[in-house]
């Protein structure tokens, strides 16, 4: 058993105590350069300016445009009260749409988590392979998600790659339409979501996995833990701050997807995987700027309804370390 | 506190200007009424434009069409013809590049009332009447598309295409068909046909492609030719007839039936327009309602050999009681001109629209194996006999729901998810006709 136990404690604390001391002896000069420090406001602007004129305006015109009539079809901008929000309400496609985003952003989540997870398990050791592998699957994460949609989109078509594999071990022709069913194909849609971005999650749970302190492992072996346990006991828990991470921007990520479904399904078959981001697009696409902003605004509430609580739980799951 | 100051100021400013830039108020050119019948208004194409740059915007199937009169118009007026290609899809992304205030002076558009309405309303396009070789067009072309509200506003320079039948001769041989059916029922007849035939390599004596969409329509689109002529569309636009009411329910629940009778591929949900195009090319299907751009897509299947086209594929117009054409003009069929606030280059825009239907037009028809519009320009001998049986039906044909609905709601998207099973006929009218009305309210139409 190891005795170092309060060395990492120790040597964090030691230069909050160096600053103490030296605050004591020349409080005024401190203060006078903590003052200096605290304002290279000039270095703020323009990152504050592009914030503000590329994120923070746009979002309040998104409000603000979302009451109005704006259109391709008119000269003027006129306010309409609520009439927007009342005939996208009246219409079925809007609710139906927000389901399949929520279905949609679940199974990502899952998806994307559980390959990432367990890439990161098997690729924890650091051996040239492991690196070599890790590379590899960090790969898709910077691919251009529309290549990787078309990618998938040949390879799942019914005369594509994956059925000529199969039909070659099978030794009989198989045509399934993997992008055909109105009831699988969104499960198929958020496993390419979640291939594509599992080597962001896999890097995130090494990360994770690394920061576990060796002494809790050996503790745990001593007392003698199996595998499992091990895992699911000492070091799933520990990774609670990765998995909140990874659980977030999964959902965030995907309730705002548009790309990969765009170039798989394109919302299809039968609408059954039309996110609401292809639906604000195609009414864009219309000349409906009006309504599209109304929907943009739904969305944006919709975001923060599910994903606030969501983090919220994840973060007090954490407290616990 | 200064500084504090100084940066509350700059938050203002900053945020006045970015408030004043997205504007309440969508960016136009100004309204002017132009004298189309005044003697320059077009014009003569030899008019120098040194120092002169067009802008023309073309989409990804459409780049490589003006090619040549590009050439021929920078050799005659040293002007510059700058063309771009713009990423599909093409109306969309047009659409949003406009309404944020990139404008061209030229591009390929949809000569149809539903797209030329928005265009109109902001009064970006400048008015195209009156244009010197309307006279020498063939008939049929001048009413076939680019007017709108009593005036042209797109110029043709090509056939449009014409919604139809194509089919495989070597099937219905085969299958015993000698004569191609007239009207709704005896295609139907004739599908059952083949279907009864079991002739060897036919999965389906239809074909249909609802995994891209677009193609659904057509099958519904066809049936209206009458109605459209008995003036449908103008009812459907004054909101006195609707998508939900018999004669537009009727058809979309006919073409349910084809489906319930298993007349159609197996795969017709997810199945792409390339598989349709290689089915009826192989002789998997008999029969599919499609417009000329699937054809083309079989033409290169078949490396555009004339001689194995014309032995295999054949075309015939169908409607609800007879064989009249649905006209549906597309971007690559016409050209619209755009106002900007420079005189000369709204001028020299004409002028290249005047130089393509004049004196560029035989190599322009030469250079890409199209029929002529122009009766004073002979088309090719190398166009394939399916094409020309379309442009046949333009002059006896119709316009398509696009040419004369005032908006062009998601039809084939509803009528693909019916494909799907996701939505009952009832339900894809339905859809169809909400989207139209929310089109049609932004339009300011009364009766929505």
């Amino acid at each position: 058993m190891p005795v170092t136990t309060d060395a990492g404690p120790a040597s964090v604390a030691a230069p909050t105590r160096g600053v103490r001391a030296r605050r004591t002896v020349g409080d005024e000069r401190v203060r006078k350069n903590a003052a200096k420090r605290n304002y290279p406001l000039a270095f703020l602007w323009p990152a504050i300016i592009i914030l503000l004129v590329f994120y923070f305006i746009p979002t309040i015109m998104n409000f603000v445009y979302a009451f109005t009539d704006w259109s391709g079809f008119k000269r003027s901008i006129a306010f309409n009260g609520l009439a927007n929000f009342q005939a996208l309400f009246s219409d079925g496609t809007l609710v139906r749409d927000l389901r399949v985003t929520f279905v949609y952003a679940a199974l990502v989540a899952v998806f994307q988590n559980v390959f990432g997870l367990i890439l990161a398990v098997f690729l924890e050791r650091d051996t040239r392979m492991n690196r070599f592998a890790r590379v590899m699957f960090f790969v898709p994460v910077i691919m251009s998600a529309l290549a990787v949609g078309y990618i998938w989109q040949a390879v799942l078509k019914s005369d594509g790659a994956l059925n000529q594999i199969l039909g070659l071990l099978t030794g009989s022709t198989v045509s399934t339409a993997w992008l055909g069913s109105t009831t699988w194909t969104i499960v198929v849609v958020a496993a390419i979501h979640g291939w594509k971005w599992m080597g962001l999650s896999m890097l995130i749970y090494l990360a994770g996995l690394k920061t576990i302190d060796n002494e809790v492992i050996e503790a745990a072996r001593v007392d003698g833990t199996n595998p499992w346990q091990m895992f699911w006991q000492i070091r799933f828990p520990l990774l609670a701050p990765a998995l909140t991470f990874n659980v977030a921007t999964a959902l965030l990520g995907s309730m705002n997807g548009f790309d990969i479904v765009q170039a798989t399904t394109a919302g299809g078959p039968g609408g059954s995987t039309e996110l609401l981001n292809i639906f604000i697009y195609r009414t864009f696409g219309q000349g409906l700027y009006a309504q599209s902003t109304t929907m943009s605004l739904v969305l944006f509430l919709m975001v923060s309804i599910v994903a606030f609580p969501v983090i919220t739980y994840l973060r007090r799951r954490e407290r616990v370390l | 506190m200064k500084i504090l100051r100084r940066a509350i100021a700059v938050v203002t400013a900053v945020a006045a200007t970015s408030v004043a830039l997205a504007g309440c108020s969508n960016p136009s050119a100004p309204d002017s009424g132009a004298d189309t019948g005044a003697a320059d208004y077009w014009p003569a194409t030899d008019t120098n434009l040194d120092g002169v740059t067009l802008n023309l915007w073309v989409a990804q199937n459409s780049n490589k069409i003006p090619q040549k009169v590009v050439e021929g118009f920078e050799a005659k007026t040293g002007a510059k013809v700058q063309v771009t290609t713009i990423p599909d899809p093409y109306e969309q992304t047009v659409q949003t590049k406009i309404t944020t205030g990139d404008t061209p002076d030229l591009a390929f558009w949809q000569p149809t009332a539903s797209m030329l309405a928005g265009f109109v309303a902001q009064d970006r396009l400048q008015k195209l009447d009156d244009a010197p070789w309307l006279g020498d067009y063939v008939d049929g072309i001048a009413d076939a598309g680019g007017v709108y509200q009593d005036s042209r506003y797109a110029v043709l320079y090509s056939n449009p295409p014409v919604q139809g039948v194509f089919y495989n001769k070597e099937v219905f041989e085969k299958a015993g068909i000698t004569e191609t059916p007239k009207g709704w029922d005896e295609f139907v007849d004739t599908a059952k046909k083949i279907k009864a035939a079991n002739v060897p390599g036919v999965e389906s004596p239809l074909y249909e492609m609802a995994g891209s969409q677009w193609g659904t329509q057509w099958a519904v689109q066809v049936q209206l030719a009458e109605a459209a002529k008995a003036g449908l569309w103008d009812r459907v636009n004054t909101g006195e007839e609707k998508f939900t009411d018999p004669t537009i329910l009727g058809a979309i629940k006919n073409y349910q039936a084809l489906f319930d009778e298993g007349l159609y591929n197996k795969d017709a949900g997810s199945a792409k327009d390339t598989d349709q195009a290689a089915a009826l090319w192989e002789g998997k299907t008999g029969m599919i309602i499609q417009v000329n751009s699937l054809f083309n897509a079989i033409a290169a299947l078949a490396s555009n050999d004339k001689a194995a086209l014309d032995q295999k594929i054949g075309f015939f117009p169908i409607s609800a009681d007879d064989n009249i054409g649905t006209v549906i003009p597309e971007q690559n069929n016409a050209i619209v001109a755009f106002k900007s606030d420079d005189a000369k280059r709204e001028a020299a825009s004409r002028q290249f629209i005047h130089y393509w239907l004049t004196d560029g037009y035989a190599d322009f028809v030469a250079d890409q194996g199209v029929l002529s519009v122009l009766t004073s320009v002979p088309s090719p001998d190398t166009v394939p006999q399916a094409l020309i049986d379309s442009a046949a039906a333009i002059p006896d044909g119709v316009g398509s729901m696009q040419s004369l609905a005032v908006a062009n709601p998601d039809l084939y998207i509803n009528l693909a998810d019916m494909v799907n099973g996701t939505k009952t006929p009832e339900e894809a009218a339905d859809s169809t006709q909400q989207q139209f009305a929310q089109l049609a309210r932004a339009q300011g139409i009364s009766g929505f």
